[in-house]
């Protein structure tokens, strides 16, 4: 049987899932990039809830002086989780946000732009 | 791949021909393909299609990534030095600490010490004296032991003494002598119940015995 | 390699720049980033400020000689510190002990007792947090819901739990009280404070409760959900404080650890007339004087104080209550009256004391 080559492997900050079915619950944890994705960890760092609860706001917790620390051990960050860093004021805001937010701008206007059309067509209908 | 999903079917079709004593023995299998298996087939000249990329939003990513990573770069940075910063007072202040802790810790032996010689002398003074005394009383007792003892011999001296008085010696020899043959005595005789003795009545015995040891002494 | 370097130091000093420099819109990443303990300055220095800018009663209130004067005040009523409660059944304990133990036993509950009687703060309610830390336009609808980040670092204390709201349209600030407050109860939960604030507090229910005279419930309420410089807490209790001084119920709250700001929020508002009646018509001349006094402290300014200040023997219950009678009274006959009644029945008493010796 062929061997994986091996990876490399360096400390990571990363989310893993700790939810049931069908709600997401997402734990920021510290560990090998190597290890499975719910794999106890070193260290747990935050929460992050994702589903919007009833005032329509996503829960993050974050342990701001651990996270601190590892990013001067040069601990490596997964991408969502510098979304997350980002978003709170952590560290500069990730470039993907913006891109994303203009994406779905964009869609928003479309969307508005369509519905205007919608109902002037209708008033047009209606007049005639 | 297509044998073998056959055969999983193949299975759990006859494992559900068995199921007439309700045994839920239909397990569903997930075929997944290991990784030392070619490609399959039908996917063999598949190529999958590039995401679009917009090149407008490609480029102000790129420029965004530039920053951001060096931004990110430059807080590390920054944490690290005051990381740094922190972590070098903690030891100067763990060193500080230690000193006045083994500074403290001397102080302390110091003043142990102290206590100990000043007991300690007290005590040693104590069994000097106690020493002392216990040699002063077996002196006592020695000289007390002596004394006691030249008195039992003089005692014993006096005794001898007074009876050196009646010592034979080589001059009053021959008178000794003389006076021992001469307070020869018979004990061959009976004694009554009042006390009178009645001499043996055939002293010639005795008196032959008498000459026989003087005929010995004499020779 | 030397344009390795110059690339190096660029990414460094835009580093620097976004981390110390930074920012006309006012991002205030490090103020996130360094200690929490920054926070409340950085919040005060957000926080909106009034234009008229109100006396705060906070310190006034934590003066070692007013917090004297309100304990004295308060009284200790065993019966109604240590009164029949609520409890899951017990044992009664029966112990044989002698007077000297008995004594100590009772003084030893006492100290343990003196404790329920600690007096919330009184403080001005705490201003909304306005400008933002920063803003982003171009982060408007990066999600439909807002994002609120919670500081759960070791040893963080609630107050001061660093809770910011990154909102859909890209601005970044310091979360509203209510939404650190919930933050708070959800992260770190504590007895008795609920998340969603119990319906008790709303207007109307308030009025029924306070209509039917539960004053001390719906006070151990408050101080139990919230903060003593939240709003609500402010509106609730002095909605209370108002209706047992219209109503006269001084008695409801005396010997509790509502009393004292009771008398403070009084005094804080020039009404202390009612209180000081009722003080008086129960024959306590030494709580009425101190409560003239603690009028005078709160208010340095006054009068009264001044005259006070000017009194040859201060001891003296009945002289300082006259002079506030003389400056500050709003209310002169009646609280006049009472004094007047007062005086006459020590009088009496006295008398009768003498005749029986």
């Amino acid at each position: 049987m062929p061997r994986l080559p091996q990876r490399k492997s360096f400390d990571i900050i990363r989310l893993a899932l700790h939810g049931c079915t069908n709600r997401p619950f997402y734990h920021i944890v510290l560990t090998k990039n190597t290890r499975p994705r719910d794999a106890p960890p070193f260290e747990q760092l935050g929460t992050f809830d994702s589903m919007p609860n009833i005032h329509n706001e996503k829960l993050v917790s974050l342990d701001i002086e651990r996270i601190k620390y590892h990013l001067a051990n040069n601990v490596a960050l997964s991408k969502p989780v510098e979304k997350l860093l980002g978003l709170g004021g952590l560290l500069p805001v990730f470039p993907m946000s913006y891109t994303i937010a203009k994406r779905n701008r964009k869609k928003m206007e479309a969307a508005t732009n369509d519905t205007e059309e919608h109902l002037q067509e209708e008033d047009t209908e209606k007049s005639q | 791949m297509a044998s073998s999903v056959r055969a999983i079917v193949g299975l759990s079709f006859r494992s559900s021909c068995l199921s007439r004593i309700n045994v839920p023995t239909v397990q569903s299998v997930r075929y997944r393909k290991p990784r030392w298996l070619p490609i399959a087939a039908s996917k063999e000249f598949y190529v999958r299609k590039p995401t679009p990329i917009d090149p407008e939003e490609h480029e102000e990513l790129e420029s965004r990534y530039k920053h951001y990573r060096a931004t990110v770069r430059g807080i590390r940075h920054y944490l690290r030095q005051e990381l740094s910063k922190k972590t070098v007072t903690t030891k100067e202040k763990q060193e500080l600490d230690e000193a006045a802790e083994f500074a403290w810790m001397e102080e302390e032996v110091k003043k142990w010490n102290q206590m100990l010689a000043t007991s300690r002398e007290q005590r040693q003074s104590e069994e000097e004296r106690q020493e002392e005394e216990r040699l002063q009383h077996v002196m006592q007792q020695k000289a007390e032991a002596r004394l006691q003892r030249s008195l039992e011999a003089e005692k014993i001296l006096q005794q001898n003494k007074a009876s050196a008085v009646n010592f034979v010696t080589t001059e009053n020899l021959e008178e000794e002598i003389e006076k021992m043959l001469d307070s020869r005595s018979d004990y061959n005789y009976a004694i009554t119940k009042t006390g009178d003795i009645l001499p043996g009545e055939n002293p010639a015995v005795s008196e032959k015995r008498d000459q026989q040891t003087v005929k010995k002494a004499n020779t | 390699m030397a344009a390795s370097t110059t690339f190096r130091c660029s990414s460094l000093s835009s580093a620097c720049r976004l981390l110390f420099q930074k920012q006309t819109a006012g991002y205030r990443q490090l103020r996130f980033l360094s200690s929490s303990s920054q926070d409340n300055s950085a919040s005060d220095a957000v926080s909106a400020a009034p234009e008229n800018e109100e006396r705060d009663p906070f310190p006034v209130f934590v003066q070692p000689r007013v917090q004297e004067l309100l304990t004295r005040i308060t009284g200790f009523d065993l019966m109604k510190v240590a009164g029949p409660q609520k409890k899951p059944l017990q044992r009664p304990i029966y112990k044989l002990m002698t007077d000297e133990q008995l004594n100590a036993e009772l003084s030893s509950a006492k100290e343990r007792l003196q404790h329920r009687l600690q007096m919330p703060p009184y403080m001005k309610p705490r201003r909304p947090h306005l400008t933002p830390l920063s803003v982003d336009p171009e982060l408007a609808g990066f999600d439909k819901s807002n994002y609120v980040f919670v500081d759960i670092s070791f040893g963080v204390k609630d107050r001061k739990r660093s809770v910011v709201i990154r909102e859909v349209d890209g601005t970044l600030r310091v979360a509203p009280w209510d939404v650190k407050e919930r933050m708070n109860q959800i992260y770190n939960p504590r007895e008795g404070r609920h998340v969603v604030k119990p319906s008790m507090f709303e207007e109307a229910n308030l009025e029924r409760m306070i209509s039917e005279k539960r004053y001390q419930y719906v006070l151990d309420r408050a101080c139990c959900q919230f903060e003593p410089d939240d709003p609500d807490f402010i509106r609730t209790t002095h909605r209370v404080y108002n209706a047992v001084d219209q109503c006269g119920d001084y008695e409801h709250l005396r010997s509790t650890r509502h009393f004292g700001p009771l008398a403070f929020y009084l005094a804080w508002h020039s009404s202390i007339d009612g209180l000081l009646v009722d003080m008086l018509d129960r024959d306590k001349a030494q709580d009425a004087r101190d409560l003239v006094v603690l009028f005078a402290d709160v208010h340095p300014d006054s009068s009264c104080a001044a005259a006070i200040s000017e009194l040859p023997q201060q001891d003296d219950d009945v002289a300082v209550i006259k002079t506030y009678l003389a400056t500050d009274c709003k209310n002169k006959d009646k609280v006049e009256l009472s004094l007047r009644a007062m005086v006459d029945s020590q009088r009496s008493k006295g008398k009768t004391q003498n005749s029986s010796l």
